[in-house]
């Protein structure tokens, strides 16, 4: 019945009931009829001591031995998923504050060795980042144990090696009948990667914005070269035919046809730079074919996170007030862009210094236009030039091309809309542009 | 001599205005212009024989300005250029003036100024065509000699004396000076000096 490996531990056992009459409960295997092992407890004493007759029992421990099994599995499946969720838990006493319990993915995020036991309050809070402890700290003591309430906060952790961690930690006190805090279980997540990659967006978001911020200071510098190399070719065949006039007329003899021809070249040529000079106006009336149904408060609510980045190092807040009701209008979508971009950029660089605030406002007014104004707290409108700044190659800024406000007028203008500016009665100023509802085309 | 041959201005610009009104200035100012809208229409003409230049625009459809100035230096054509653009851009007025340019000029240019480097371009190129008839004409002169009288010349280009001569080529300093008396007349030297100046002109390697 007992199996060959345990015998001499049985012998030994019957060896210890005979000379003190009892022996410790000992865990051994029995055979079963069928040949299957069986796990047991088995233990023995005698009635009275140097007698031979007493009691033996064999306990099946079979129940018990599956039961271990099953918690030692579900241990690892949990510290399995631990692991790879890169997530530890805890729990620590409600009246002492020191740690009950710390999951091996928690010694393993901490840096602690779990050979040397639960780390002590102290230990675990030098590890993290000296300018997260008191945070830290203070949402532990105040909503875990004074409150008794969740607790939901972010940190960084710095191991010995410096190595920093980001940690998402989560707390939740376990109270018992008279509402007394009996112990706090809780969770720590390692969001190292997860801050990686949110810090990776953000210098895409930024890239993004400087691209942007490039591209319309590119375009423009493009379109102001180009028109300068063609508006010099009349100029310059002007000059030569003026000159040839005024040597012709110093001439002894008057060539008199000669000289007609001179001053009809010359003509021709100023004619023909007005021409450019027109044709670059109608450029921007150019897009008509490619107008779609564009909504104002999309155009805007995708713009401001890419301004971030510029608005962000000078204080600048930007608020959105913007009607949910105003019906969409047609237009360039591109183009349409580019005059928030371009007020939006003009606000937050006349609050560069100063800092403040721009509100983005949309509305429908009374008689159904769509209206955005867009109102800072800048440096204002220059005085007595309020009309000049949406004159092309007006500019207050040492850097600026003076073709912003100008190039967003006439888009505006070329969608059927105004766009004009006040100076606000404290401070800054508020640009407004108004475009006509869709559905008054179709009406 | 035969009446030297008329001045040739050239002038290469995509611009009709500017085409025209360079051509006017030049009628004006009693000078021949040729105007081409490509360069490629200035290429496949022959050069005139007599001074000329070229007006060029910077900016060319399909062949740049500074292209067509590379173009004529890798064919050995020294023709001067002057430049004309729409853009100020400092890189490429170096660059043109380093491989020869005689002026770069941006429109509008003022027209006086195009006519002074106009006639510095003729002139500068009236001098390289005079200097290459030149040379061109010594060798002619310089085919005439026999064997013995061209080694005399050369020895007598490196500033040595008649009775060196006559030791190095093994004759008597008489028959050295005949031969020297050759040269000269052959040459058409007026004195030894240009004779000496001759033989640099010819690029005769001093045989020492």
């Amino acid at each position: 019945m007992i199996p060959a490996e345990w015998r001499e531990r049985t012998e030994r056992a019957l060896a210890k009931v005979m000379q003190t009459g009892t022996v410790q409960p000992f865990e051994s295997e029995l055979f079963r009829k069928d040949g299957t092992r069986v796990p047991v407890l088995v233990a023995g004493a005698l009635f009275e001591e140097g007698g031979n007759e007493g009691v033996a029992f064999a306990l099946d421990l079979s129940e018990q031995k599956r039961a271990e099994e099953a918690l030692r599995h579900s241990k690892n499946y949990l510290a399995e998923a631990q692991r790879l969720t890169h997530t530890g838990s805890w729990a620590l006493d409600g009246t002492t504050r020191e740690a009950r319990y710390w999951s091996e993915e928690m010694f393993q995020i901490f840096g602690f060795d779990p050979q040397q036991g639960l780390p002590e309050r102290d230990q675990w809070l030098q590890r993290i980042h000296p300018e997260d402890r008191d945070k830290v700290r203070r949402q532990a003591s105040n909503r875990m144990f004074v409150q008794k309430v969740d607790s939901d906060v972010e940190y960084r952790i710095v191991l010995p090696d410096g190595t920093v961690k980001h940690i998402h930690g989560l707390a939740h006190p376990v109270l018992g009948p008279n509402e007394e805090l009996i112990e706090v279980v809780g969770t720590v997540v390692d969001i190292t990667e997860h801050k990686h990659a949110e810090e990776a967006r953000d210098r895409l978001r930024q890239l993004e914005a400087d691209l942007a911020h490039i591209n319309r200071v590119s375009t423009m510098g493009e379109m102001a070269a180009s028109l300068a190399h063609e508006i010099k070719q009349p100029i310059s065949a002007a000059t030569t035919n003026a000159q040839i006039s005024l040597w012709l007329l110093e001439r002894d003899q008057l060539a008199i046809q000669e000289l007609r021809e001179a001053i009809s070249a010359v003509m021709q040529s100023v004619k023909r730079a007005a021409d450019i000079i027109d044709h670059v106006r109608t450029l921007s009336k150019k897009g008509t074919q490619d107008r779609v149904l564009v909504d104002l408060n999309q155009v805007i609510r995708e713009i401001e996170p890419l301004l971030e980045y510029e608005s962000r190092p000078s204080s600048v807040a930007i608020r959105l007030n913007l009607s949910e009701h105003i019906p969409q209008v047609s237009g360039d979508r591109v183009q349409l862009q580019q005059v928030v971009m371009n007020l939006m950029l003009n606000a937050i660089e006349a609050m560069k210094d100063s800092g403040g605030e721009l509100v983005v406002t949309s509305e429908q007014t009374d008689n159904g236009q769509v209206l955005i104004s867009l109102s800072d707290t800048g440096v204002g409108l220059p005085d007595n030039k309020e009309d000049r700044i949406f004159e092309a190659f007006f500019s207050t800024k040492p850097q600026g091309t003076g073709m912003g406000l100008a190039i967003s007028r006439s888009i505006v203008e070329s969608h059927g809309g105004r766009l004009w500016a006040k100076g606000n009665p404290e401070r800054g100023a508020t640009f407004y542009f108004e475009l006509p509802p869709h559905e008054s085309e179709a009406a | 001599m035969s009446a030297p041959d008329p001045a040739t201005v050239f002038v290469i610009d995509d611009d009709g205005d500017v085409r025209a009104s360079i051509q006017r200035l030049l009628k004006t100012v009693g000078l021949r212009g040729e105007a081409f809208a490509s360069a490629q229409d200035f290429l496949r003409r022959n050069m005139p024989k007599g001074p000329s230049c070229l007006i060029l625009d910077i900016r060319l459809p399909g062949m740049s300005g500074l292209e067509v100035q590379r173009k004529l230096i890798d064919a050995g054509l020294s023709i001067p250029i002057i430049f004309i653009s729409a853009h100020a851009d400092v890189d490429v007025a170096v660059r043109a003036m380093k491989f020869g340019a005689v002026e770069f000029l941006t429109k509008p240019f003022r027209p006086q100024e195009l006519v002074d480097a106009v006639q510095q371009a003729l002139q500068r190129d009236e001098g390289i065509q005079r200097e290459q008839r030149d040379i061109s004409e010594l060798q002619q002169r310089y085919k005439t000699l026999t064997p013995r009288e061209r080694e005399v010349m050369a020895l007598f280009a490196s500033g040595l004396p008649t009775k060196q001569i006559a030791s190095r080529l093994g004759v008597s300093e008489v028959t050295a000076a005949v031969h020297r008396g050759h040269v000269m007349q052959k040459m058409q030297a007026g004195s030894p000096a240009e004779l000496g100046r001759m033989a640099e002109k010819l690029n005769l390697a001093s045989a020492k």
